[in-house]
Parts: structure tokens; C-alpha cells; sequence
């Protein structure tokens, strides 16, 4: 009797439960989900140069793609629920230390002139040899165009972004305003910036890490100090001004290979310094590897070294040189506070 | 056949002379006899009402046979469940099984153990400690028992009019059983009770709160679901090397995973939640009240929020409240609402 009671009930409970999760679920897509195809980016008054032909190794299997594809780009942020805001109701406000706060909507912003840039992003976790780094074709208007139009003041020394949920990331003015393609950025690799990208409007500020500059979703800039504010990760520790630290990456080979002519090929990166040489250690002696040609100093690049892999256990190990000299570190740090260093090293066998 | 009120009064009144063998029990001792079998008389008597049952009290007592372990075992075995309504149970109580009273206690105990309640906590744990049948003797020492005390001797003595009297000095035993401190059972048996049922409740009360937060979430804001809210507060309070290991381990998933991973604890403390509430509704109403509010508060504080963001958790914590209670109405006799047996059968 109070089984079959029981039973009803919980049977009209687990079927309430369904009904008003999944269809929640399917009212909150249906009512909030913002159609980015409603974005038509226009050709970019500055087209990005045309590639350079060797730029892009693409013949080498495992070798990571010049290009990253957006549905492969990598995704770190705090947002549970992808913000969806409609290009109609985005507006971004500048205020702070300027001397003409503004507020811009998507309009006014698709009136800026556009840019095409090739940056390659860098999230802050990226381990050693980790995938939290991808390259992308960005447009967008200058950041600094509009700042300058705002009033920037000369004691400004870091600009709070905001998204939509309040999230705050603090990006130091100096990289913004010294001319390098800091972008306020609405396309991506040719296509309106993903919902899981910031659509409809992300910063790109080439040669930093992402959490000290590429706000998606962003609503909000406010010029202050350093001393003034921390921003949310400065908040939890993390440095609040970060460079992306000189790194390279193996790709290719991993794990057991044959024995003969092995393609040793990977990635190095030091964003807006830009890459001038890689080499491959094998087992502990150092070869110059050869690179793709260089696209922009704010991508990474690709490089190789043909090796005669002879049977036996073998480390692999790369480093990287920038354009400033600067030859990476072998000094292993784990990413917090501002980024982790350390050779790549691949242990594989060849039989 | 409604096990849950029985006609007890009217049947008590038959037996003018009980109250002395309330006085009596107490000098019974006698070691001998199982503890089962006094278990399983208590609450037994007043509710068996047939006059066939009277019947088998008139058999002579047998103390050999219902001494054994092979009763013992006998009673405890599904079988012996099977038997219960039918006349071969009957029979074998009324011959064998004699401490005749005492064994309607077992009567009873196989009668709660039925097929109608087996499923569920109060009713086939219940009926196990009455019954004694899954719990060992020496978890009882008998002679602590005034009740099976008296069952020994009894029985000998006993005709059918008088076992009845017995049966109602122990009746007593059972109001003190109704007091909510089982004389024989450890707390433990007892606090087991309802653990599926009320684990079930607790998990589809949690079910129905998120299910129609979601809902609602859906005409204020995604953002205002508390499920989203406090993750993404819990995303913000995650130490830097935590939130290092999640995004190198999962990637693209460690939200997915941050998510499953708050799913798991809701439940868990959900089924906790309903275990409890199975014993006492208003814990039910209280944690999932709680977690409400939790969820509320947390959605309201979080930055860029609307005041109209408490309005998912608030409307989930209501409707978690009311299934809880639904549930436990449903599943649970509503005479366990209140003592059984004690200030009468009103």
C-alpha cells in the first residue's frame, strides 16, 4: 500500500524533476542563445599580409596546425553558462582616468576600421608541452584608436576590462597603447568570434598571457592604476601584468617509433618578441632545427629536425631563442604566478 | 487486511483481568526462552483479531519445539514469510510454535514483514527487529526482557483466555516500544530505518528544486540557476593550483567535470537530507529549505546579479520542500506520524 503510494509519487517526482530540468534547459537556449551568423564582419580596411609561403608547415603528420580551427581553440574562462549577448543590446563603456568617458555600441564599432591580425594565444596554465595555446586570425578595431579618442590620462597604468557577468581581467596600458595590434576584436579566422569566444566583442592584446588581457564578452573598461585595483587573478595570486614567457613544444614523435628518418617537429612561441631559432636536444646534444617562415612576431612558429633514430630509448628535449636573444630557460616552474617554464623533454622508444 | 490500525481497543477489553499480569510479568524469569519470541509478541497481541488465532492458543504449549534453532531458523527464512497468511502458519504456530501469545508477536512481525511493506524501511526493518529473526540472541540477553520472561512461563500455565492477558501486560512493553526507544533494538536498528525510501525521496526532492529552479531560471536569466551560480562562486573561491590541475586535466571538460562533481555532492547530501526526513519530515523541510536559501544567497551576491536572481532558488527550494514532504507522506503510514501505541488508539 504505501510502496505503491511511494512509487506513484516518486515516479510523478523523478518525472516532474525531468520535465522541468531538460525543459528549463531547452527554455534557457531557446530564449537566451544569441545567432552569431547575425554578425556580417566586412572586408578589414588592413588586411593582414599575405602569408608568407613557408609559413605553414602542414605536411608533417602530428605537427599542430598553423591555424588553429575555432571549434579546436582552446577554451579557459570562468563562465559556467556561455554568456549570450546580442550585438543590439552590446555596448561597451570606457570611463575611468579619461577625459571623455564613452560608451560604444556594436554599431559605432563596426564603423572603426578594421584589422586583420594573426596572434596566437596563450592561457597562463599552459604547462610545459601542454595545449592551452592556439592561433587564430583575428579582426578587429585598435584598442589604442579608441582609447586615445576617450582621453586616456598619462597616469593610467592598467585598464580593468569587464564581461558581461562582472568577471574583470587587468591588462597594463603600456602593451596596449604601443602600437602592437591590440584589438577589440569581433571576427575569427574569417568567421563572427563563437559564443565561446567573447561573441560578439573580445580583446586581443598579442604577447600576453589571456587572463592579463583577452576579455571575451566585454562590456566595460575602466583606466586606473595598478595600485588602485587588483583585477580577479591578481586577486587570487596570480601576477598582474604577465608576458608570455619564450616556450616550445615537441608535437611529433611520441612514444615508440621505428627506426630510421623520424620527423622531430613541434611548436615555439614567444609572442610579439617573436621566434629566431629552436633547437632539438637529443639525448643531451643540441641541433638547430629548421623553422616555418615568419608570419607575424605575435605567432607562434613551427619548426622541424629530420632525425636518424637509431634503436634504444632516447629524450628529446627543445628550446627556444627569441628574437630579443633571450634563450628559454631550463628552470622548471610550475604556471603559477605568471606562467611555467622549463624544456619540453619526450622520452620515446625506437625499435 | 490494514496492518496499520488494527482493531487493538476492543479486542483488550475482552481480557477484564490483564492488568494484573502487568503487575506479574516482571517476577516471570526464566532464561530459557527466546528472546525472539518475546520480541515478536510485543505490539502483537491487541492485533490479532481472529478467532482462529485464538484457537491455536489453546494448543498446549511446546517448549521443545519452539525452543529450537531449527524455529528459530524456520521463522527467519522467507518461507516461513510465505506461510504467514495461510493455514499452515497458523497451524504450525498454534502447534509447535507455542508460546502461542508470544508467538502472535512473531505473527505480527511476519505479518509486517509481508510482501506489502518488505520494500521499505519502516515496515520490513521494523518487522525484522520485532522479529528477531535477523539479529542475533546474544545481542539481546533475554532475561533483560521482562516480557520474554513471561513468555516461558506462560505458555504451561496458560489457556486461551488467559494468554490473552499476558498478551496485554505486554502490550505495555509495546507502548514503551512505541515511545521511539526500542527496548530490544539498538539505536543503530532503529536510525537504519527508511534508509532506500528516504534516500530516494531526497534524491528526487534535490531532483525536483534544480529541475525547477532550471525552469524558472529560464524567465529570469541562465545565470540566475543557483546551480550556475554557485559553481561559478566555487569557480571563484578555487585555488590557483586546483584550477591549474583542472584545466590541464580536463581541458575543455572542467566544467563539465565541476559540474558533475557538484551533481555527486548535491545528491549525496540530498540522500542524507531524505534519510532523515524519512524519521522526521521537518529535517527534510528544513535541509532542503536550506539549501534554497543557499543557493538564493549565493545567486544574489554574485557580481552583476539582479535582486530577481533568488527567484530560481527560492522557487526550487518550495518545490523540493513539497516533494520532500509529498514523498514521505507517501511512503511512510501516516500513523507513524505520531506514537502508536501510547496515550491510546485514538
Amino acid at each position: 500500500m504505501d510502496r505503491r503510494k511511494f512509487l506513484a509519487a516518486g515516479g510523478g517526482a523523478a518525472a516532474v524533476a525531468a520535465v522541468t530540468g531538460f525543459g528549463g534547459q531547452y527554455l534557457q537556449d531557446k530564449r537566451f542563445s544569441v545567432n552569431t551568423a547575425s554578425v556580417k564582419l566586412n572586408a578589414p580596411a588592413v588586411k593582414a599580409p599575405p602569408l608568407p609561403s613557408g609559413a605553414e608547415i602542414n605536411d608533417i603528420p602530428g605537427l599542430t596546425a598553423f591555424y588553429t580551427p575555432n571549434s579546436q581553440f582552446y577554451r579557459v574562462d570562468t563562465a559556467l553558462v556561455v554568456p549570450q549577448i546580442s550585438p543590439q543590446s552590446w555596448q561597451l563603456r570606457i570611463h575611468g582616468m579619461v577625459d571623455r568617458p564613452m560608451t560604444l555600441t556594436f554599431a559605432d564599432l563596426m564603423k572603426r576600421p578594421m584589422i586583420d591580425h594573426d596572434v596566437t594565444l596563450t592561457c597562463v596554465s599552459e604547462s610545459v608541452g601542454g595545449n592551452l595555446l592556439g592561433n587564430a586570425r583575428w579582426q578587429g578595431a585598435l584598442l589604442a584608436d579608441l582609447l586615445k579618442e576617450a582621453g586616456i590620462q598619462k597616469g593610467a597604468t592598467q585598464i580593468v576590462m569587464r564581461d558581461v557577468n562582472g568577471m574583470n581581467l587587468g591588462v597594463a596600458t603600456d602593451p596596449v597603447m604601443d602600437g602592437r595590434a591590440s584589438l577589440l576584436a569581433i571576427g575569427m579566422n574569417g568567421q563572427p568570434l563563437p559564443q565561446e569566444h567573447g561573441f560578439p566583442v573580445r580583446v586581443v592584446v598579442p604577447g600576453l598571457y589571456g587572463y592579463v588581457s583577452a576579455c571575451k564578452w566585454v562590456v566595460d573598461m575602466e583606466l586606473t592604476t595598478f595600485a588602485a585595483f587588483d583585477a580577479y587573478w591578481a586577486k587570487r595570486g596570480w601576477s598582474q601584468q604577465a608576458p608570455i614567457k619564450t616556450e616550445s613544444r615537441i608535437d611529433t614523435p611520441k612514444g615508440n617509433v621505428a627506426a630510421g628518418k623520424v620527423m622531430i617537429a613541434g611548436v615555439a612561441w614567444a609572442q610579439h618578441r617573436g621566434i629566431e631559432a629552436v633547437e632539438v636536444g637529443i639525448d643531451g646534444t643540441w641541433h638547430q632545427a629548421t623553422l616555418a617562415a615568419q608570419d607575424t612576431i605575435d605567432t607562434w612558429r613551427q619548426w622541424y629536425y629530420p632525425w636518424q633514430a637509431t634503436p634504444g630509448n632516447h629524450t628529446l628535449q627543445v628550446r627556444a631563442t627569441d628574437k630579443t636573444g633571450y634563450t628559454q630557460t631550463a628552470v622548471v616552474h610550475r604556471p603559477e604566478p605568471n606562467g611555467a617554464t622549463g624544456y619540453h623533454t619526450v622520452h620515446v622508444t625506437v625499435a | 487486511m490494514s496492518f496499520q490500525d488494527p482493531p487493538r481497543r476492543p479486542r483488550l477489553s475482552r481480557y477484564p483481568a490483564h492488568g494484573q499480569y502487568e503487575d506479574d510479568y516482571p517476577s516471570y524469569q526464566h532464561t530459557e526462552v527466546d528472546y525472539s519470541s518475546g520480541n515478536g509478541y510485543r505490539g502483537s497481541t491487541g492485533r490479532t483479531g481472529a478467532a482462529g488465532q485464538r484457537a491455536a492458543w489453546d494448543d498446549p504449549p511446546q517448549q521443545s519445539v519452539w525452543s529450537t534453532g531449527s524455529q528459530r531458523s524456520l521463522r527467519s527464512t522467507g518461507a516461513q514469510r510465505s506461510l504467514r497468511s495461510t493455514g499452515a502458519q497458523r497451524s504450525l504456530r498454534g502447534s509447535g510454535y507455542q508460546q502461542s501469545v508470544w508467538d502472535t508477536g512473531s505473527q505480527r512481525s511476519l505479518r509486517d514483514s509481508g510482501s506489502q511493506r518488505s520494500l521499505w524501511g519502516t515496515g520490513a526493518q521494523r518487522s525484522v527487529r520485532d522479529s528477531g529473526a535477523q539479529r542475533p540472541p546474544w545481542d539481546d540477553p533475554p532475561w533483560d526482557d521482562p516480557v520474554q520472561e513471561t513468555s516461558w512461563e506462560a505458555p504451561a500455565q496458560q489457556d486461551g483466555w488467559e494468554l490473552p492477558r499476558r498478551a496485554s501486560g505486554a502490550l505495555q512493553m509495546i507502548s514503551d516500544d512505541s515511545s521511539g526507544q526500542p527496548r530490544h533494538a539498538a539505536g543503530g536498528e532503529r536510525r537504519s530505518r527508511g534508509l532506500l525510501p528516504g534516500a530516494v525521496a531526497g534524491f528526487l526532492a534535490a531532483a525536483v528544486a534544480i529541475g525547477v529552479a532550471n525552469l524558472v531560471a529560464a524567465f529570469v536569466r541562465p545565470q540566475a540557476s543557483p546551480i550556475i551560480a554557485v559553481g561559478e562562486a566555487f569557480i571563484d573561491r578555487t585555488p590557483p593550483a586546483l584550477k591549474n590541475f583542472a584545466v590541464q586535466k580536463f581541458g575543455e571538460n572542467d566544467k563539465n567535470m565541476l559540474l558533475l562533481g557538484m551533481y555527486v555532492t548535491i545528491a549525496l547530501i540530498a540522500v542524507v537530507i531524505g534519510i532523515l526526513a524519512w524519521r522526521r519530515v521537518a529535517i527534510g523541510v528544513a535541509g532542503i529549505g536550506l539549501f534554497g536559501l543557499f543557493g538564493a544567497f549565493v545567486a544574489i551576491t554574485r557580481p552583476e546579479s539582479h535582486v530577481t536572481d533568488v527567484i530560481p532558488s527560492v522557487a526550487g527550494g518550495i518545490a523540493g520542500i513539497a516533494t520532500i514532504v509529498w514523498l514521505v507522506r507517501a511512503g511512510r503510514p501516516a500513523s507513524r506520524y505520531r506514537p502508536r501505541w501510547t496515550g491510546g488508539n485514538s
